[in-house]
């Protein structure tokens, strides 16, 4: 033993030398004496004259001043500490024992963990006192090791089991003191299981959930109420995952609670935080069912972070398709821009199997990155309500939100114009067109997809917008291929509308086409070469003035009079009295289109030689327009 | 009643009164003799622990002061020399002396 600085050991070596050689009955009074003074040594020597067995030993009133000896005296003690508890122990369980508080302080000062029971006993003992000692000491125990079960936890991933050895008294001991519960109504037990996550579940199947005490089940809501920490969360996880009556009818209790808790966000943040890939997986698999009324009602409060990791939550969660999409659609309300977005993103990966019918608010309201990944999903998954989805979009401020929703409504409005095309008369088709690419920018682009089109009903369709929207020039290079088209009316067509000018290229393919064994391709070759207005191309097309097909000659004969060839004059003169009743009827059209002076007599008088009833009337047809407007030609 | 049963009674009555007497006597006889005892425990302690005939008295001045029934408990009790020195009247010099005699501080 140290001795402090000056005590002199001497002279109470002497009184207790003196003391000892007294009758053994005298000396016990005297020892008592020196076991109430704060003096180390005078402790010492009346613990040590107690212990001894040669002088009587009165152990038991070393048990009854024990926990008020000096800490170094009591340290002294500990070779005597088994003989001591063994003492205090048959004290506490000896019935009507009124010293039993001494003995409850001894246990408590040794520190017995295997003593346990004893606390536990003493919670409901008659004495308040005692009832208060094994109460502060229990919990004060379990506190110490839930907190190294807390430490073991947080360096391991799995949970670390039951205590053994002396620990497992003070678990047996927790156990007790929950089961009697209804004699000492301390919540500090309840809130303790919580404290130590998954392993208190037995303690909860088996006690808290089984007996009858109503008061023990509330206070035990009540604490995972109101403690947001993982292993809470963790137990809470583990209960939900037993599906018994019992463990269904508390956590209605808790999930009504932490719908309304002040909490609950804390709470399941505390979901959104765990790392153990077991309770994920538990927490995903209950997420659906149990937990989401808890989830629904704090999701737009929780912080991004952990909202973003709820949504990963959600994605892994082995949830129906529809059920899922209307969890993550929770987020769609949260205030960070962030967490909109990724519940999007994570709408677009599962294909939205309910509808889009969320997405409209959002396209409305929402910030403008949340809206545009709101309108790439829309548009990605093309419902048939599209354009009126985006519809709102057309006047938005963000140039690339009005951009994107323009280009798709216009898509779409170019389908449906080419599905209605056929149903339409030539002017509705060229009005829809002309209004079309006034919103479409793009539309010359759609066009050009069509007219590459591998279907030549498309190609044909698209040839003709082209034409319509007097974009030949535009769309040349799409179009020259076309003059090569396996179909000869596509071919015709393109020819038609091709603007040749500046295009060596496109002069060449036309060229080729003078001798298409198609008659409609050769002629509109022919008109094409008129377009160019190029005197130079003239001997080209002289040899066509004698082509065996009226409307190839006839055309001819258009084109090189207004390349300025009189020559063509003549050849019509021919084709009107040509045995062919067509090159007869070409010629009278040519004549009429070109009026050339001279015009109306050369038609009037072959009216009167004519024998074709056919070619009459065109004559007359003819000339009765041009007798409404002057003819004014070369 | 008869005279013999009367005397009989007296006899008895004598025996009693005798008996009381002798036990009266004999307890306080033992009661002197603790007193005695203790006393003597006492001053045997006071010899033993080298205390001066003056701090001997002032000491038993806190002994009485504290109402000790047995004198020697002072001899383990250092906190009456706290408590009691006040009322004996026992000066601080002395105290001091008597705490380092007795308890080495």
């Amino acid at each position: 033993m140290v001795l402090p600085p000056g005590l002199s050991i001497v002279s109470i070596s002497t009184t207790f030398a003196y003391l000892a050689r007294l009758p053994i009955a005298q000396q016990w009074a005297s020892y008592e004496a020196a076991l109430g003074e704060r003096h180390e040594a005078l402790q010492l020597a009346a613990c040590r004259a107690l212990l001894d067995p040669r002088r009587g030993s009165r152990p038991e009133l070393v048990v009854d001043y024990f926990a008020d000896l000096q800490p170094s005296v009591q340290r002294e003690l500990l070779p005597q500490r088994d003989q001591l508890l063994q003492l205090a122990r048959k004290r506490i369980t000896a019935a009507q024992e009124p010293r039993r508080l001494a003995a409850y302080r001894l246990v408590v000062a040794l520190d017995d963990l295997a003593s346990s029971d004893l606390l536990a006993q003493g919670l409901a003992d008659p004495q308040p006192e005692v009832r208060e000692l094994a109460q502060c000491s229990l919990v004060s125990y379990l506190r110490t090791l839930a907190l190294e079960w807390r430490t073991l936890r947080e360096t391991a991933s799995e949970a670390p089991g039951l205590p053994t050895g002396a620990e497992a008294a003070v678990w047996q001991a927790f156990a007790t003191a929950l089961r009697q519960f209804a004699a000492h109504n301390c919540t500090d037990f309840v809130d303790l299981l919580a404290e130590f996550g998954v392993d208190s579940l037995p303690i909860v199947l088996g006690i808290v959930l089984v007996g009858q005490d109503g008061g023990l089940q509330r206070a035990f809501t009540r604490s995972l109420l109101t403690q947001p920490t993982p292993w809470a969360t963790e137990l809470l996880l583990a209960i939900a995952k037993e599906s018994t009556p019992a463990t269904a009818s508390l956590l209605q209790q808790v999930f009504a609670g932490l719908a309304t808790a002040p909490l609950a966000p804390a709470m399941v943040e505390q979901l959104t935080n765990l790392r153990d890939p077991r309770l994920l997986a538990t927490l995903q698999s209950s997420l659906g069912c149990a937990w989401w009324p808890v989830v629904a009602a704090v999701a737009p409060k929780l912080g991004e972070s952990e909202a973003q990791r709820l949504l990963l939550l959600l994605a892994g969660a082995d949830l129906e398709p529809v059920r899922r999409q209307a969890h993550v659609e929770a987020f769609l309300g949260h205030s960070a821009v962030n967490v909109q977005i990724a519940a999007v993103v994570l709408l677009q990966a599962m294909r939205c199997p309910a509808g889009l019918g969320a997405l409209a608010k959002v396209l409305e309201t929402a910030a403008p990155p949340v809206r545009l990944a709101a309108a790439r999903l829309a548009i990605d998954l093309s419902p048939p309500n599209l354009v009126t989805m985006l519809t709102p979009l057309l006047g938005s401020a963000e140039v690339d939100l009005r951009q994107l929703a323009m280009r798709e409504v216009s898509k779409i409005s170019f389908v449906r114009y080419l599905q209605r095309f056929d149903g339409m008369d030539a002017t509705a088709r060229q009005v829809a067109a002309r209004a079309l690419a006034k919103i479409d920018v793009q539309m010359l682009d759609r066009v050009a997809e069509e007219v590459a089109s591998l279907e030549p009903q498309r190609r044909l369709k698209a040839l003709q917008i082209v034409e319509f929207l007097e974009a030949g020039q535009d769309l040349q290079g799409s179009l020259l291929d076309l003059l090569a088209d396996p179909d000869p009316r596509i071919r015709a067509t393109a020819i038609r509308v091709v603007e040749l000018a500046g295009s060596v290229e496109g002069i060449k393919v036309v060229l080729g086409t003078l001798a298409d064994p198609d008659r409609r391709v050769r002629a509109n070759a022919v008109e094409a070469f008129e377009q160019l207005d190029d005197p130079r191309f003239a001997q080209l097309l002289t040899p066509y003035l004698r082509d065996r097909d009226n409307r190839v000659r006839a055309n001819a004969a258009k084109a090189l009079w207004h390349l300025g060839c009189p020559e063509a004059r003549d050849a019509l003169v021919d084709m009107l009295t040509d045995r062919d009743e067509t090159m007869r009827l070409s010629a009278v059209w040519a004549i009429g289109e070109i009026q050339f002076e001279g015009a109306r007599d050369l038609l009037e008088l072959r009216e009167l030689a004519e024998p074709s009833l056919k070619v009459r009337a065109k004559i007359r047809e003819v000339t009765t327009a041009l007798g409404a407007r002057p003819e004014v030609r070369r | 009643m008869s005279l013999e049963v009367m005397l009989g009674a007296a006899l008895v009555g004598a025996a009693a009164a005798v008996v009381v007497l002798l036990l009266g006597r004999g307890w306080r006889t033992g009661a002197a003799s603790r007193r005695q005892q203790r006393q003597h425990d006492y001053q045997q302690l006071a010899v033993a622990n080298g205390l001066t005939r003056a701090e001997t008295k002032a000491l038993s001045r806190i002994v009485r002061a504290a109402q000790l029934a047995d004198p020697k408990l002072v001899f383990v009790r250092p906190s009456l020399l706290d408590s009691c020195a006040a009322p004996a009247r026992v000066p601080a010099e002395a105290v001091r002396s008597l705490r380092a005699k007795l308890f080495g501080s």
